[in-house]
């Protein structure tokens, strides 16, 4: 095993590793128990670093998985029976629930399912304090205080000139006020 | 010899159920479209629906207007959460204002009548007022039907915030060039105990929340309803030497002022509005230390640009495409052509 196998296989353990190389490395795993050693170890330093919980029993899980297939005996797969009088009764049972849960289903989904046109009831609009990160969180352009100075003028003359209603009453200073660890 | 699907009966049976539930599953389709439409009794109560929301708002802007009470509330944008401290009076007719940070350095915006104050770390202090303004500063309600054709409003059911039970309204914007509210309305006081900006998928942007409020018997009278606020004043044309072309969808011109500054030069400030949202325009001469791209602070966004030797910048609580296209449209004209609309 060389270092370059190692580096390939810690790829694969961080998801780095191209889907075209990962099948020549599983082939590897599988063919070489050297490999597979250095597989358990890199997961248990992986558990040990993210804290996570580690099992001395599930050592060697991948050879005793092997053994254990090999000492299982082969399932055969019985031969198609011809069908009875008595499986023609239960297949007809059969058609009729189905067509009895149709029936159910075709009743009760306009309940079922929920109507965007019909106004939500009381209670269902919980308060929600939702992080959103699709804005760049900044406050004007910091390394030209002048600017950003120039901005703030701006912004509050803005807010001063055209007051959003009674509406949001402060909110919009708030933007001015909130951000502090930028300025 | 192949034997026939007719002649084979289990064959057959499979066919025949796989048709039975495919028939009903269409039927349930069909069904469930048909009960999708909108049934006269269901445009009644949306209707209905309207008419709660358009009071609900006129009693918030009201309670806003007329209410003393002081509380904490919380500021969340984006990952940060921000403590602040309001405290609204309102004294012998007038209201006086005040919104404090009590978290990291001290920031602060103090309303009055006529002025607006801030003191924000590292800036020079702002003081805005509008000598003579009989419109500055003042509030107003929404009117859900003005705001038509670029919002929806909408019930939302209700909520509980600040141990106090809200209704809960959403101005939703039906396009990217501008942002709605959601505002929980006190059930007894009527004042908007949560406030979120959102967008168009009712995402909140920025967040606004009392956890602690109380109420105070206001001193005097209740403050005049004033004559409409700029939002809602009427769609005027350039005057000056500026004109704007293709404004973004719904932003219409409503106001157009000088503010001359300490240096003697003057900077026009242009205001453009949807009757909810709003963007200035200001051009100032000379093209240097002026911004030049696009910047932010939360969802307040400016764009500038350099014209004819003078600087073009839009500011305002819009998306960044909305001052782009507001700069992008700026032209300048002759002086013949001034008067002309």
């Amino acid at each position: 095993m060389t270092d370059e196998h190692r580096q390939r296989l810690s790829d694969l353990q961080d998801g780095e590793l191209a889907s075209a190389g990962a099948s020549d490395v599983l082939n590897a795993i599988a063919r070489e128990p050297e490999l597979r050693e250095t597989w358990e170890r890199y997961n248990l330093i992986g558990h040990a670093i993210r804290g996570e919980a580690i099992d001395p029993a599930c050592r060697v899980v991948a050879d005793r998985v092997r053994l254990a297939l090999v000492s299982e005996p082969t399932i055969l797969a019985p031969r198609r029976l011809v069908r009875s009088r008595r499986q023609q009764v239960r297949r007809l049972a059969g058609l009729a629930l189905v067509a009895s849960v149709a029936f159910v289903v075709f009743l009760a989904m306009p309940t079922l399912l929920p109507d965007p046109a019909a106004a939500p009831g009381p209670g269902s609009a919980a308060p929600r304090l939702v992080e959103r990160e699709s804005i760049p969180m900044r406050r004007w352009h910091m390394e030209r205080p002048e600017l950003a100075s120039k901005l703030d003028l701006y912004l509050v003359t803005h807010q001063a000139t055209a007051p959003a209603t009674g509406a949001n009453g402060m909110l919009p200073y708030a933007t001015l006020v909130g951000y502090e660890s930028f300025r | 010899m192949r034997r026939s699907s007719v002649m084979n009966p289990s064959v057959s049976w499979r066919a025949a159920s796989r048709g039975l539930v495919l028939l009903l599953c269409g039927l349930g389709f069909i069904q469930c479209v048909a009960a999708r439409e909108v049934r006269p009794e269901e445009a009644g109560v949306e209707g209905d629906a309207m008419r709660q929301a358009g009071v609900l708002l006129a009693r918030m802007a009201e309670a806003v207007r007329s209410l003393s009470y002081e509380g904490t509330l919380v500021y969340l944008h984006q990952n940060r959460l921000e403590t602040l401290s309001l405290d609204h009076r309102v004294e012998q007719g007038q209201v006086e204002e005040r919104l404090i940070s009590l978290s990291g350095p001290i920031r602060a915006v103090a309303r009055a009548k006529d002025r607006v104050m801030c003191v924000l770390p590292d800036g020079h202090p702002i003081s805005v007022e509008r000598a003579g303004g009989s419109r500055f500063l003042d509030t107003e309600g929404i009117d859900p039907d003005a705001l038509d054709e670029h919002y929806r409003v909408e019930m939302l059911g209700s909520a509980r915030i600040a141990g106090r039970e809200t209704e809960v309204v959403g101005i939703i914007p039906k396009d990217d060039l501008r942002y709605g509210y959601r505002f929980h309305i006190d059930r007894d006081s009527a004042l908007p105990l949560k406030s979120d900006l959102i967008d168009r998928d009712q995402e909140p942007l920025e967040q606004l929340m009392f956890t602690s409020i109380s109420l105070q018997p206001s001193e005097g009278p209740v403050p005049e309803m004033a004559g409409p606020s700029m939002r809602g004043a009427p769609a005027t044309s350039s005057t000056s030497q500026w004109r704007f072309d293709a404004a973004p969808a719904g932003f219409k011109l409503v106001m157009q002022h000088e503010m001359k500054q300490p240096d003697g030069s003057i900077i026009e400030h242009f205001l453009f509005t949807d009757r909810l949202s709003s963007y200035s325009v200001y051009i100032e001469p000379g093209v240097e230390d002026g911004l030049d791209g696009v910047a932010n602070i939360g969802a307040v966004h400016a764009a500038g640009r350099k014209l004819d030797g003078h600087r073009v910048i839009a500011v305002g609580e819009v998306p960044l495409e909305t001052v782009r296209a507001a700069i992008a449209g700026a032209y300048r004209v002759a002086a013949s052509d001034r008067g002309k609309p």
